[in-house]
């Protein structure tokens, strides 16, 4: 992390146990704890750091050295940002508006929409896009008297590739980018060429799976083309005003290296402009609930988790395990970039599709820093953040609890009656996910590797 | 001990009910001729199942999106027309109210105090199914206007 190098701090953990056993032991028993899902994630990682101090792996001045504050307040920051941004309705506008586009033909609505999360997931997170597409994409297919799975799980699909994209995409990339030094940029420039290509060739196997069951009737055809889209948009005052701020904030992602500005710095103040834009004409108590109800969307559970895993793998990473991981993965490929490379990005596709990437993301940060003398520096293991970005990300298409955002959609499917099942799921898209982990090795071995 | 009512003292005792047999369309009849905003549906034996009523109505006549939790909050860029309700009324009139009515409702039993009676009530803003505590049998409902009737008469 960044603001956690294992530095000067020596652990004193109690009853002289060793510090290596005692951090993995704990590192072990709240990863185990998460993937069972009976405690919120938030609780566990909260308990695993409180005790990674406890027991002297850690003390508080050392454990707060561990948080990124960089990624948490770029996560933050841009919660507050959609927070705002979604009261105004133009994640509807632009559904609808890209429905008519193919003129409601279900298998264009198909790809549209997959193409509209896609970009929304990588200019925003991608966990609130699809819980702001879904509604949309559930009221045109009901209209079209279609199934809305094959269009829900082009979605899950679409926001995973989309989020890959940019470094504010998907949590795992802001992990990455804040530790590594990575700008937007680096990011725009490195993946996106390989996201647009991976994007085609999967909504064109969900398009040829699902093709025969995407018929609709012309009359439905006509129901969703009278539609009125400018109507979907409710303030359109906040409506500038958001567009404002995220061309702003895109902007300072943009120019961050020659400004000298972390993304973090650049999502709170943005934050912090939008909700002045938002609060300014009110009286008083109003601002108060208002600035209440923002804050309040803000997803702490996701916050508190992040706060507690950063202490939680520092603490594993000052007691020396994860530069011992880091050895043992150099003997594994040899001291070879081009295996790392391929290791790091299969590796973390098929684990990423197990369990939560993002836990996995932040432990192997440490492990892949602890391999720059190896490979002659921070600046030769590019291709092994980039490795690990596609791998993280693009595997949690992998299975339903591969990613927040999957799990987003079956909750909503499910609410709608329309249940996404785990084996179901995981039949399509587990291969789908192993096409993308193919395209991206080919691009990290031709492209990325020197 | 000063005397405390129970919920005994407003229910509405033997209030029109629906049968679990009955179909969407004959509720709506009822309810209709009822005039109550929900009915207590109960089976063969007398036992309370759940409430159905004109709230349930109205989300079956609107698109499931706009009425499902976490779906969409606005949804005026649709264009709806009475002609479109009627339609999705038609497509549900054979349904059975055993299939759509709320299960996870509040109830009390007769001798519930009063007071506790009325809050649900007040909180619910519908009527409170009154079952006994033996196997849950139906024997009253509270209702703004049996509370109102008793309270005038």
């Amino acid at each position: 992390m960044e603001g956690g190098e294992a530095g000067t701090w020596v652990p004193q953990v109690i009853f002289g146990w060793d510090a290596m056993w005692v951090a993995t032991a704990l590192l072990v028993l709240t990863y185990t704890v998460i993937i069972t899902e009976r405690v919120n994630r938030a609780i566990v990682a909260l308990i695993g750091a409180g005790l990674m101090i406890q027991v002297g792996v850690l003390d508080q001045a050392e454990a707060v050295r561990g948080i990124d504050f960089n990624t948490i307040a770029l996560l933050t920051g841009m919660m507050v940002i959609v927070a705002i941004t979604r009261k105004c309705g133009v994640f509807q506008y632009v559904a609808i508006w890209s429905a008519q586009v193919v003129k409601a033909d279900p298998r264009g609505v198909l790809i549209m929409l997959a193409v509209v999360t896609a970009v929304f997931s990588a200019l925003l997170d991608n966990v609130t896009t699809v819980l702001l597409v879904a509604p949309v994409t559930l009221l045109i297919t009901e209209e079209l008297k279609v199934n809305p799975y094959p269009v829900l799980f082009a979605e899950i699909f679409a926001s995973n590739i989309g989020g890959t994209a940019t470094l504010i995409g998907d949590p795992p990339n802001i992990i990455i980018g804040s530790a590594a030094g990575l700008t937007y940029n680096d990011f725009v420039i490195n993946l996106t060429p390989v996201i647009v290509p991976i994007l085609a060739v999967t909504i064109a196997i969900i398009h040829l799976v699902w093709r025969r069951q995407l018929v609709a009737s012309p009359e439905a055809r006509q129901r969703v083309m009278q539609f009125v889209p400018r109507e979907a948009i409710t303030d359109r005052r906040l409506l500038k005003q958001s567009l404002f701020v995220l061309a702003l904030i895109i902007v300072a992602f943009v120019l961050a290296r020659p400004l000298d500005m972390e993304p973090g710095s650049i999502a709170m103040l943005g934050a912090a402009l939008l909700l002045l834009l938002d609060n300014f004409w009110r009286g008083a108590e109003d601002q108060s609930r208002n600035t209440h109800a923002t804050f309040g969307e803000v997803e702490w559970i996701v916050i508190f988790f992040f706060i507690g895993l950063f202490i939680i793998v520092h603490g594993v990473d000052v007691a020396g395990v994860l530069a011992l991981l880091g050895e043992e993965l150099v003997v594994a490929t040899k001291g070879d970039l081009a295996i790392t490379a391929i290791a790091v990005l299969w590796g973390s596709a098929i684990l990423s599709a197990i369990i939560d990437n993002i836990p996995f993301v932040a432990t192997m940060i440490p492990v892949i820093k602890s391999l720059a003398p190896t490979f002659g520096g921070a600046d030769a293991l590019e291709p092994l953040w980039w490795s690990l970005s596609l791998g993280a990300c693009l595997g949690g298409n992998g299975s339903l609890i591969g990613a927040s955002a999957n799990l987003a959609v079956a909750g909503f499917a499910e609410r709608a009656g329309y249940p996404i099942k785990f084996l179901r799921f995981l039949l399509l898209a587990f291969p789908l996910m192993l096409v993308s982990i193919v395209l991206s090795t080919v691009y990290v071995y031709l492209v990325l590797l020197p | 001990m000063a005397e405390t009512d129970t919920c005994a003292t407003i229910m509405i005792a033997d209030p029109v009910t629906l049968p679990t047999s009955a179909t969407v369309d004959q509720a709506i009849d009822v309810l209709l001729r009822a005039r109550f905003h929900h009915l207590p549906v109960v089976d063969d034996s007398g036992r309370f199942v759940g409430l159905f009523g004109v709230s349930h109505v109205a989300k079956l006549l609107l698109p499931r999106a706009v009425t499902m939790e976490g779906g969409l909050a606005d949804a005026t860029f649709v264009r709806e027309t009475l002609a479109d309700m009627s339609q999705r009324l038609d497509a549900i009139k054979g349904s059975s109210v055993l299939d759509l009515a709320e299960r996870n409702v509040r109830t009390v039993h007769p001798t519930t105090p009063l007071i506790r009676g009325l809050q649900i009530l007040h909180k619910d803003r519908t009527l409170v199914p009154v079952v006994t505590e033996d196997g849950g049998r139906l024997v009253g409902v509270l209702a703004f206007y049996g509370l109102l009737a008793r309270l005038k008469r």
